[in-house]
């Protein structure tokens, strides 16, 4: 028997967004997952404001469609009413560095077992352009006429400092979110997967692709948090020229620390 | 075609109440504002049930001075106008209006004191019910410290008709 996660809402993504790219990628892994309507109820989405949320949408799965930037605080909710829930996060850039921080730290803190995506565009696009924590120096739009003034955040670099237990990069292409979103389950806490995501509107210069290389196939210790470190500060964000190497795949994993779901419980 | 087959699902923006997917069809918006908008008057009814002003008669029932207030400066009123010739009436619901206020507040002389530059409720009632408070009437205290009975005993007695 199989079920559908597809719904009829017509898709309102431009047409070739990379969005659609990690929607095939999470919708390939969980129609494997998926067999039957029971199965589809240990399954939960979270997501914020912007492009990004739209995947909730073209999900047929249980879940919320938040507040702008508060996918974490809502995930972390459902988790404790049901524990055993799968909780899937979207985010986008703008929703996860700029309007939720301080959320985004926390969570890597208290290590809640809750994959986390964010598909990183590096500008709010759904509001046609304007400039994220993630956008990089020199960008001009009309809200910033003179062009951003400041570097942008290196987010894998924030996650390791604040203590997240799993920090993966991938491009979007729905093979790569499909494999890491199979390693994410297999781990035991907060999974935090950035999605570089270009956006083919407003952002349209990035042509990240070509820097990629994969960490596991040039055998990163994945286990290393002084290698994670040094693999982190290869990218910045900011600078894009032939020297750039963008690593993708796994930086960091650890299950050393306790979730907080076992937290939960060992308190009663 | 049924568009999604779960029902656990929320959102908290413009959307199709049936399988909360985000809409931009005009007419479910529309139907989406109206069917919100009916819930104002049972709300309306609904608060009648529980008490959303209060009047303090300070033995003088008849009086034709009646102070206006609401939030925190009630205690040091109630401190303040034992012996003096007035009522106390302390607002404590406003939205939906209490429209029983307008009775009792009709030709009398009002003198209201409130925690603020500009004393909003004045302006509320005059919106809803027409009835001007003269800015003489007015007790505002806008320097960030509570109001004390004694002053405002001194404050009420020069404003009592």
């Amino acid at each position: 028997m199989t079920v559908n996660l597809s719904t009829s809402t017509k898709p309102t993504w431009c047409p070739g967004c990379f969005n659609f790219q990690i929607l095939a990628g999470v919708k390939n892994y969980l129609t494997k997952k998926i067999k039957t309507e029971e199965d589809r109820k240990s399954y939960a989405i979270v997501a914020g404001i912007g492009c990004h949320a739209k995947i909730f949408d073209y999900l047929n799965l249980n879940g919320i469609n938040g507040l702008h930037g508060r996918v974490l605080p809502t995930a972390l909710g459902l988790k404790i009413g049901n524990p055993n829930l799968n909780v899937i996060g979207f985010s986008g850039d703008g929703d996860c560095y700029a309007e939720g921080m301080e959320h985004l730290i926390h969570a890597a803190r208290y290590n809640a077992n809750i994959k986390y995506f964010v598909h990183n565009n590096q500008v709010f696009a759904l509001t046609v352009g304007q400039p994220t924590p993630m956008t990089e120096m020199g960008f001009k739009d009309k809200t910033t006429p003179a062009g951003v003034k400041y570097p942008p955040i290196n987010s894998i670099r924030l996650m390791l400092a604040a203590g997240a237990t799993f920090v993966a990069r991938v491009f979007a292409d729905f093979k790569q979110v499909e494999d890491v979103l199979s390693e994410a389950f297999n781990h035991k806490g907060f999974a935090f997967i950035e999605v570089i995501q270009p956006c083919l509107i407003f952002h349209p210069d990035a042509e990240y692709k070509k820097y990629t290389y994969n960490l596991q196939e040039k055998g990163h210790d994945k286990n290393n948090y002084q290698e994670a470190i040094k693999k982190a500060e290869e990218f910045d964000y900011n600078t894009i020229n032939d020297k750039t190497k963008i690593p993708l795949g796994i930086f960091y994993q650890t299950e050393e620390r306790a979730t907080f779901e076992e937290n939960l419980v060992s308190k009663k | 075609v049924k568009n999604t087959t779960v029902l656990g699902r929320y959102n908290s923006y413009e959307s199709n109440n049936v399988d909360s997917c985000l809409t931009e069809d005009v007419g479910v918006i529309k139907a989406n504002f109206e069917r919100r908008m009916k819930k104002i008057p049972m709300i309306a009814k609904d608060s009648k049930s529980f008490s959303r002003y209060e009047i303090y008669d300070n033995k003088n029932k008849s009086s034709k001075n009646i102070i206006l207030s609401w939030g925190s400066p009630k205690g040091a009123i109630l401190d303040a106008i034992p012996g003096l010739k007035c009522k106390f009436l302390h607002v404590k619901y406003i939205e939906p209006f209490p429209e029983e206020l307008e009775k009792e507040l009709k030709g009398k002389n009002i003198i209201l004191i409130e925690n603020s530059s500009t004393g909003m409720l004045g302006d509320v009632l005059r919106e809803k019910t027409g009835i001007l408070i003269d800015n003489k009437n007015k007790i505002l205290r806008y320097d960030g410290r509570p109001f004390l009975a004694d002053e405002l005993n001194k404050e009420i007695k020069r404003k009592l008709k």
